[in-house]
């Protein structure tokens, strides 16, 4: 389990967070679920050490590993979709032999192995983000943090996406802590749900092991929630 | 191919008006002629003492041009990163853009040699445009791809190899192009103060003194193909990375 205690944040003026508490299940996938504008992507950032400025009283997420798939692909474009993987590994890493074996296997299992040399520039929004997945993958870590990565992909491509990511996550099953506000990817994806409202934001629902429930079971919850975010509007 | 059939007969056109200039003033010491402006500068060719005068000017124009690009790019870079750096630099930077050019020419003969002033007149010109870019350049850095760094643990220096340059190469390149037009102007303004041995603005005011207005023409020719010719250059240079990569993705 890593947990945070009495995280408080504020953010130009306004309170985001105010002793707010989160306990994570390692080696799963948990999805915070909550509209826009309700801090989700503010605790990714605490988390990850984007951002310092918080307090905390206890916190088991400030020395942990991570990697980070953003909203965007966020690649550099004057680097190629290789060039792009190369950049996070590490130095000793990157000028090992293996580097680029390991770069083009993660690259094929998003389908991205064909592009290795183009810039992103040159790609849709899908391919770039399925680098940027491979990206994540590519380097060792304690905990995957996603912030809506499959927002703005059209409906077809995003569940192919989801599935490579899905592989790709059976493979290691490290913990992955993922943020959205669309309840059908959340209850496709994610292990726990926890629903996010308020402000400051607290948790408001939670749905323990979503993936054990049965198609009946999730339509239950699946109308719980729905209820629960229509009135947060 | 239409534009540049375009930008040709342009070119015709003006030579046309230049022509009939000089044909209705019909006085060679005011407005020689294009034939007599060639003519002259095949002449001036066939004396060594032209080549002296152009590697010179070149030197002067090239070194000084070169010097400021790195201090530009080396200063412009922690002015970049630092604000306090950037606030010390910017009186300079103030002086240098307001000062007439002949302030500093006359005082840079006081200072250095008749050789060396147009060279350091044109490396204070030059430095502004490029360090302006480069500071432009780091600021407008994403935000967010140094916080993907950042979570990816990214060194420092890669950081600044992969984002921070990667997002100044446009700028840089906008500010020496900037630079290098003017590093021609300066330098041989600077020349014709100063009265070095050798030098195209030496030539130019010998030419004035002696009323040999058709060679004030071919030197200042001279002096348009070169910048010419080293503006394209620059560019081929620019754009050589991004087609070395289009090349390399096609097979």
């Amino acid at each position: 389990m890593l947990k945070i205690r009495n995280l408080t944040k504020s953010y130009n003026g306004n309170q985001i967070f105010r002793n707010f508490d989160l306990d994570i299940e390692k080696n799963r996938i948990t999805c915070l679920l909550g509209k826009s504008g309700s801090g989700k992507t503010t605790l990714l950032n605490v988390l990850s050490s984007i951002t310092d400025e918080y307090t905390v009283d206890y916190n088991d997420f400030k020395n942990l590993t991570y990697s980070y798939i953003f909203q965007e692909p966020r690649l550099l474009n004057w680097h190629t979709v290789f060039k792009n993987m190369l950049f996070v590994l590490d130095g000793k890493e990157a000028k090992s032999k293996e580097a680029h074996n390991k770069i083009m296997n993660y690259l094929k299992m998003v389908e991205m192995d064909k592009y290795k040399d183009y810039y992103p520039d040159q790609l849709s929004g899908g391919m770039a983000q399925r680098v940027s997945i491979a990206r994540a993958f590519i380097k060792d870590f304690d905990v995957l943090l996603m912030d809506e990565p499959f927002k703005g992909l059209d409906p077809t491509q995003k569940e192919d996406i989801m599935d490579e990511f899905l592989n790709m996550w059976k493979d290691n099953r490290k913990t992955v802590l993922y943020v959205t506000h669309e309840l059908d990817e959340a209850l496709y994806l994610a292990y726990d749900i926890y629903v996010f409202g308020g402000k400051p934001a607290k948790i408001v629902y939670t749905c323990k092991n979503a993936y054990k429930m049965t198609d009946k079971e999730r339509e239950i919850e699946r109308e719980k929630i729905w209820q629960i975010l229509k009135l947060q509007i | 191919m239409k534009s540049k059939l375009l930008k040709i007969a342009a070119v015709m056109l003006w030579l046309i008006v230049w022509q009939i200039l000089s044909m209705v003033i019909n006085k060679e010491l005011l407005m020689p002629s294009p034939y007599v402006t060639i003519s002259t500068l095949v002449r001036l060719m066939s004396d060594s003492s032209f080549y002296y005068a152009m590697l010179y000017s070149l030197l002067r124009i090239i070194s000084g041009f070169l010097v400021a690009a790195a201090l530009a790019f080396i200063l412009g870079i922690i002015a970049g990163l630092n604000r306090t750096v950037e606030i010390l630099i910017s009186p300079f930077i103030t002086i240098v853009r307001s000062t007439p050019v002949m302030s500093f020419i006359i005082l840079a003969i006081i200072w250095f040699s008749y050789n060396l002033a147009p060279l350091v007149v044109n490396l204070i010109m030059c430095f502004p445009p490029i360090y302006d870019n480069v500071v432009k350049g780091i600021k407008n850095t994403d935000r967010k791809l140094l916080d993907m760094a950042k979570v990816y643990k990214v060194k420092p220096f890669n950081v600044f190899k992969g984002i921070y340059l990667g997002s100044l190469m446009p700028f840089l390149s906008a500010g020496m192009n900037t630079a290098l037009g003017l590093a021609f102007r300066v330098a041989v303004a600077a020349e014709v103060l100063a009265n070095p041995r050798y030098g195209i603005g030496t030539r130019l005011l010998q030419a004035k003194y002696n009323l040999e207005t058709a060679e004030v023409f071919a030197w200042t020719f001279m002096i348009l193909l070169l910048s010419y010719i080293f503006e394209y250059i620059f560019k081929l240079i620019i754009e050589g990375g991004r087609h070395y990569a289009q090349n390399k993705k096609s097979d």
